[in-house]
């Protein structure tokens, strides 16, 4: 009889969700324009290593990512709208 | 009637900083238009020595902090650090002081308010400045940069016009989202949509500490 190990729901839901997220950015930084430059702090990124960050999920990555996931969170639950005088 | 005192630190040891030196300008230009006197720390003038001597010296009501910075502290001209917690936070006091350095509101900030800093205005986490690479070498014509530049210099130019800590920080929140709209409008040019996460981040990380009520 085979067995089936039965891992963590949460644990693969956790790192599908993950994964799908980080594609999401890398989708997004990939398909925006040449000409923009990215100055996070002191840290100067092109397009290209923007997505070099994301997909080695460094610390910068990291932090692009949040910045990208909280923009969309915000959409998604309509921040953006309410924030103040909005419209 | 004695003028009141803009004290701004500019360096532009690298392409950020020569953004910021270049849109600090505008406020000192308009500060001394509006009779300030003016202690412009430029370049590699913007270093410890001299930060420390003029503060002590001349007492800025209004401080302007241009730089890199951390939780902890803000930088200069190559990097040294100009104030830190628990080093010299004290100095400022009974100033109000404009941050556009990362991190600095969350713990520099928070001890200058404690250690009697009227307010403090800066960014909890990192200050994002987007930019065209075909533009560096005209930091006032970028047309993304203007998007963040153009709204955190509302801070120190309220002020200088009279306003309290708190409209300048409303005036600049406002105007951070009116730009925000129009990256999201079919008006922005594609570097100027893509840029937009990253001036709604700059938005919710920008913050008022102390009197909302102080004015210069």
């Amino acid at each position: 009889m085979k067995i089936n190990p039965k891992p963590s729901t949460k644990l693969i839901l956790s790192d599908e969700v993950r994964a799908d997220l980080k594609n999401l950015v890398l989708a997004r930084i990939k398909t925006a324009s040449e000409d923009l430059g990215v100055a996070i702090g002191s840290t100067e990124l092109s397009k290209q290593e923007m997505l070099e960050k994301v997909t080695k999920e460094d610390k910068m990555g990291q932090e692009i990512m949040n910045i990208h996931l909280e923009y969309l969170r915000d959409m998604a639950s309509g921040a953006i709208y309410q924030s103040s005088n909005a419209g | 009637m004695q003028a009141k005192t803009l004290l701004v630190t500019r360096p532009n040891h690298d392409l950020i900083t020569n953004y910021l030196f270049y849109w600090a300008a505008l406020v000192v230009k308009l500060a001394k238009r509006k009779g300030f006197k003016i202690l412009d720390l430029s370049g590699a003038k913007a270093n410890y020595r001299v930060f420390v001597s003029y503060v002590k010296k001349h007492h800025p009501k209004l401080v302007f902090l241009n730089g890199h910075g951390s939780a902890d502290a803000i930088t200069g001209y190559g990097n040294e650090i100009i104030i830190q917690v628990n080093l010299n936070d004290n100095l400022l006091k009974g100033s109000i002081v404009y941050a556009r350095s990362c991190d600095a509101a969350s713990i520099l900030g928070k001890t200058s308010v404690r250690n009697g800093t009227a307010a403090f205005v800066g960014y909890k986490k990192k200050f994002i400045l987007c930019y065209s690479p075909s533009k560096i070498t005209k930091p006032l014509s970028d047309e993304v940069a203007i998007l963040f530049l153009e709204p955190s210099n509302l801070i120190p130019i309220s002020l200088i016009k009279g306003n309290i800590v708190e409209a300048a920080y409303q005036k600049s929140q406002n105007a951070m989202r009116s730009n925000f709209w129009f990256m999201l409008s079919t008006k922005a040019a594609q570097n100027q949509k893509d840029a937009a996460p990253y001036l709604w981040a700059n938005r919710k990380n920008q913050v008022l500490l102390g009197n909302p009520d102080a004015k210069l």
